[in-house]
């Protein structure tokens, strides 16, 4: 009895990474570029009481009696679907269709990885995120630009006055994952490179490793389902509710062997 | 004397380890790939002489009869299927169990959120390798995945698509050779598998197969059981104790 109650605490507890992680997700909806996560949970370790096959009296039995001692949050996965795309006519917005990550220098030399392509220009005309960190490879565009083209293939071209061919300012590139879902996520739209997701793999967009192309004037949104998340608030509202039920009953079963003595 | 109070006791015993039983399945119900354990009891015979069936007494049997839990077995029917759109989700539709290399030997599993590793190997949340048909590891190159349902991987890049693998998927004909293990695992103490005719679904993992009106009735009739075996006992401990130390010397 004192089992089913660890236990129930114990899937109530997972319920509340479970939520933790929806609501997180919905907080996130309209965030450029943010993928959702979703919560595995995996079953905890089994007591056998009667081992399964062991010899009892005469027969053999053919099952056992396994106890199961609740469940667990195991990890919480990044779904990398594609988010819809949303027109901006900006020309620093720049998505990604497909594959692949735009490779952003942090302040402190280390490479962050990021879907978000709110881009902005810094004092030099350096090609920086909303945060101000510099976009790899650094492109820097002339402060006469009358304007910037980014084609698919990520070349960056800018018009200059008195000029009739555009100039070319160099080639975007992205970084691609064995397991992308192995990504360490650290706010601010960044993700990091881990153990699990292997070294990143670059190459400009559209190229021979898969990578995807690029969309200039529009914006990936968050690939959060805001219908599903709402059923998956129900249903793990209900779970944590079924889970206090069980709490409830072995209390009122202790209570009434409690009773047994008066 | 008495001997009705042991099973009344055995009874509410029993009844305690049903609900452990009962909370497991309840807290796993979001888990994949679970599966529910149900509780047999059964009847056991105490008592020296009425053991022999031949010369035991009706009167014997019936009360020395003590109900106690039998055993668990686990409930091998389908899950529910969720879409995740995840391309690496696999769930199985039908009997059949993926196979994964662990520290300790191979393993069982109908859980099958799986991901690629940093060198490509298809394998679980905890990073142990998915196996193929033949018991071996699968490779994935980057590109888009796409598995059919007989479990053939294919990949597409660019340059092309070819069949890249296959996802193995195992099942036993004496189902209870498995033990759950935890983390979604199940162990075959050394059976030999057999090809499993489960199909495979993309994008998808399988839920528990415990639902909450199963499991809530589960703990009512639980409850409900405890509480006869609890007046059971209480009537022999002070309605008839009472009556033969207290009322029946005043006579």
């Amino acid at each position: 009895m004192i089992r089913a109650l660890y236990t129930a605490a114990s899937g109530m507890s997972a319920q509340q990474t479970n939520l933790d992680t929806i609501a997180n997700n919905l907080a996130n909806s309209a965030t450029a570029g943010f993928r959702q996560r979703q919560v595995q949970f995996e079953d905890m370790i089994y007591q056998n009481l009667i081992t399964p096959g062991s010899a009892q009296t005469q027969q053999t039995l053919s099952a056992g009696l396994q106890v199961g001692l609740g469940t667990k949050s195991a990890a919480s996965e990044v779904i990398m679907t594609q988010g819809d795309f949303n027109q901006t006519g900006n020309t620093l917005d720049i998505a990604i269709q497909g594959a692949g990550f735009f490779q952003v220098s942090k302040p402190d030399g280390t490479i962050a990885y990021t879907r978000a392509g709110n881009f902005h220009m810094n004092n030099q005309g350096t090609i920086v995120t909303a945060d101000g960190d510099t976009i790899l490879p650094a492109i820097t565009v002339p402060s006469n630009a009358t304007s910037i083209t980014i084609s698919q293939y990520g070349v960056v071209t800018a018009t200059l006055p008195g000029q009739t061919n555009p100039a070319q300012l160099g080639t975007m590139q992205l970084a691609t994952f064995a397991n992308p879902g192995g990504l360490n996520s650290v706010g601010s739209n960044l993700l990091e490179q881990t153990a699990s997701s292997g070294n990143p793999i670059t190459d400009a967009p559209g190229g021979t490793s898969g990578m995807g192309t690029l969309q200039q004037g529009y914006l990936e949104n968050s690939n959060v389902d805001v219908t599903a998340e709402f059923v998956q608030m129900i249903l793990a509202q209900r779970a944590y509710e079924s889970n206090s039920k069980v709490i409830h009953v072995a209390d009122d079963m202790y209570s009434q062997i409690n009773g047994l003595v008066r | 004397m008495d001997s009705g109070i042991y099973a009344a006791y055995t009874g509410l015993l029993s009844r305690t380890q049903a609900l452990d039983t009962a909370a497991n399945n309840l807290a796993n119900a979001g888990t994949a790939g679970f599966r529910a354990q149900r509780d047999y009891f059964s009847g056991v015979l105490a008592g020296g002489v009425d053991q022999d069936p031949e010369t035991a007494s009706q009167v014997g049997q019936s009360v020395n009869g003590f109900g106690v839990l039998g055993g668990n077995r686990l409930d091998l029917g389908q899950g529910e299927l969720k879409s995740t759109g995840n391309p690496l989700d696999l769930a199985l539709q039908g009997q059949g169990f993926f196979a994964i290399q662990t520290a300790n030997g191979i393993r069982y599993t109908r859980d099958g959120a799986f991901s690629r590793s940093s060198t490509g190997v298809l394998q679980t949340a905890q990073g142990e390798p998915v196996l193929d048909p033949n018991q071996k590891p699968i490779t994935i190159p980057s590109g888009s995945v796409y598995v059919s349902p007989d479990g053939n991987i294919s990949v597409s890049t660019v340059d092309g698509s070819a069949i890249v693998g296959r996802v193995g998927t195992f099942d036993f004909p004496e189902k209870s050779v498995l033990t759950a293990e935890g983390s979604n695992r199940f162990s075959a103490n050394g059976a030999n598998p057999v090809p499993a005719n489960a199909a495979i679904e993309q994008g998808s993992v399988e839920g528990a197969n415990e639902d909450a009106i199963h499991g809530t009735m589960q703990l009512v009739l639980v409850q409900r059981q405890a509480e006869m075996m609890q007046k059971a006992l209480s009537v022999f401990n002070n309605d008839f104790d009472k009556t033969a130390s207290e009322e029946i010397p005043r006579v």
